[in-house]
């Protein structure tokens, strides 16, 4: 009775345990904005966000107190969102109709009002607001992950992209049409070999690269989507994996590395293989 | 002068050139227009070395820059990719194989005039440079069909569209520049060439198809006019 007693607490501890890595999980996830409908993800106008940065943060901070107007965090939650939508639009207007709250916060800061935005349609205002409410500018998009932390799903996800198995959504051509690794064989030539590509550029430079096109992409219009941030991330996955497995001299499985392979990926055999290398070129000790 | 002159003015000029060359070799052998004709058979027999491969070769390129998302979807298989590109390349190689025969018939007879014989040298010059640089550039810069379908067809659309995009074709290595530079300059030579017969005599019979009904048209309001003139009401005493 005893043993089964005490089996029956460590089975409820464990399920306890396993209740909080999936809420951490779910909390991770929430941080990542996806922009191409992914499930468990954020999600958010880009254009919503840019307009936040550029118009928002030189006066007021989210979650850091106030800089020159007040803190935003929370601000969908503290005032309704006509008001919110009327005082954004124009709070000029509504500090002159003499409502209380906008009133008082002209008093407290200083008597500077806001500028009015009345070039902001209701719908951008709207986003905006959506935007602050899910968390602002907290929230990060995906493709900024590191690609360490990369599923193997990811990484076969970016290798079917990098072929062209799998079509990007805003119709970009795949990566193998210029471009090849060690160990794919139907890979271009007319752009340079990505193979060590993660390893030079390292992963921050490498997202802000896979941003943009690698050529003139759309003429008409410079505005243009290109990868999803999902898109974005799963190349970056699939280009460190060839960068790790080259290092590690397995390029074969570059091709098509199953999921064993990609987690049992060494690596520090991988920077160890690098540095042995820096060592052989740097020649004996004297 | 500034590459990019190459890539945005150029192709316009080339073109200029085809058109008004044509047209000229028109007025100035519509007159003898019998004679053209009867001359077809001999340059066709001259130029018929290779026509298939270098018309096969033709048609590919206006499928890739004219269609393609059917490249794109075609290559999206690797096993299709290597089909096209290796198909494309077999093309290549017997279209140079032909320009060789054509060369060596070229070579082979003179012709009556200077100019004339020039001009196919250069143009046949200019051809050798397209074939050999489309086959070195299927060799150095692998999938140029999916890459030609990605950046060159953008280029052209650019071009017919009057709006060029030069820098489409200015971030190609060398000889796909060399490639592009010559295609252009091969329309802008074509006209001072024999082959400009058969554009002479297809211009001519398309002058005479469409002046057939706007003939009939005239000779049916000049008689339309004899009947109701208004002279005869006017001067009735001079019927």
């Amino acid at each position: 009775m005893k043993r089964f007693v005490s089996a029956g607490v460590r089975d409820l501890g464990r399920l306890a345990l396993l209740l909080l890595l999936v809420a951490a999980s779910g909390m991770s996830q929430f941080a990542w904005a996806d922009d191409d409908g992914g499930l468990n993800s954020a999600k958010f106008s880009p254009e919503a966000a840019a307009i936040f940065n550029r118009r928002c943060t030189a006066c007021h901070t989210y979650g850091r107190g106030i800089k020159v107007g007040p803190d935003l965090k929370g601000v969908t939650e503290r005032r309704k969102r006509d008001w919110l939508l009327k005082f954004i639009s124009s709070s000029s207007s509504v500090i002159k109709s003499a409502d209380p709250t906008a009133v008082a916060l002209f008093t407290q800061f200083k008597q500077q009002r806001m500028p009015d935005w009345t070039d902001l349609s209701e719908k951008q205002i709207n986003d905006i607001l959506d935007f602050v409410a899910v968390g602002g500018p907290d929230i990060k998009p995906a493709d900024e992950r590191n690609a360490d932390l990369a599923t193997p799903a990811d990484i076969e996800n970016g290798r079917q992209l990098f072929t062209g198995q799998t079509h990007f959504k805003y119709g970009a051509q795949p990566c193998s049409s210029c471009h090849t690794v060690h160990g794919l064989s139907s890979g271009g030539s007319l752009g340079p070999d990505l193979t060590q590509t993660y390893f030079r550029y390292q992963d921050r430079a490498l997202t802000q690269f896979l941003r943009h096109p690698c050529f003139q992409w759309n003429n008409s219009d410079s505005s243009a989507p290109y990868l999803t941030t999902r898109e974005s991330f799963a190349v970056k996955a699939f280009l460190r994996q060839a960068s790790v497995l080259h290092a590690a001299g397995n390029a074969n499985t570059v091709q098509q590395p199953n999921s064993a392979e990609i987690r049992t990926t060494p690596i520090k055999a991988a920077q160890a293989a690098l540095s042995s290398r820096a060592d052989a070129r740097k020649g004996p000790a004297r | 002068m500034k590459t990019s002159f190459l890539f945005a003015a150029w192709p316009y000029i080339a073109l200029s050139l085809f058109l008004a060359g044509i047209l000229v070799r028109y007025l100035l052998d519509r007159r003898r227009i019998a004679t053209v004709t009867a001359e077809l058979s001999e340059v066709r027999e001259l130029f018929s070395a290779g026509r298939l491969w270098l018309l096969l070769l033709l048609i590919g390129h206006a499928i890739d820059l004219l269609f393609p998302r059917v490249i794109f979807w075609w290559n999206s298989s690797p096993t299709r990719l290597y089909l096209l590109e290796g198909a494309g390349f077999a093309i290549g190689a017997a279209a140079l194989a032909g320009w060789l025969r054509l060369m060596w018939r070229h070579l082979d007879r003179s012709n009556r005039s200077a100019i004339t014989e020039i001009s196919d040298t250069v143009f046949l010059s200019l051809l050798l440079i397209g074939i050999l640089s489309g086959l070195l550039m299927a060799v150095l810069y692998r999938w140029s069909s999916s890459w030609g379908a990605m950046i060159i067809a953008p280029y052209v659309a650019s071009l017919v569209r009057g709006n060029p995009a030069a820098g489409f074709a200015l971030q190609m290595p060398f000889l796909v520049r060399l490639h592009i530079f010559a295609s252009f300059s091969a329309l802008a030579v074509l006209p001072l060439t024999r082959l400009a017969s058969f554009a002479v005599v297809a211009l001519d019979r398309s002058f005479a198809l469409i002046g057939r009904p706007v003939s009939v048209t005239a000779h049916g309001a000049e008689a339309w006019f004899r009947k109701h003139n208004p002279a005869s009401w006017l001067w009735p005493e001079e019927d």
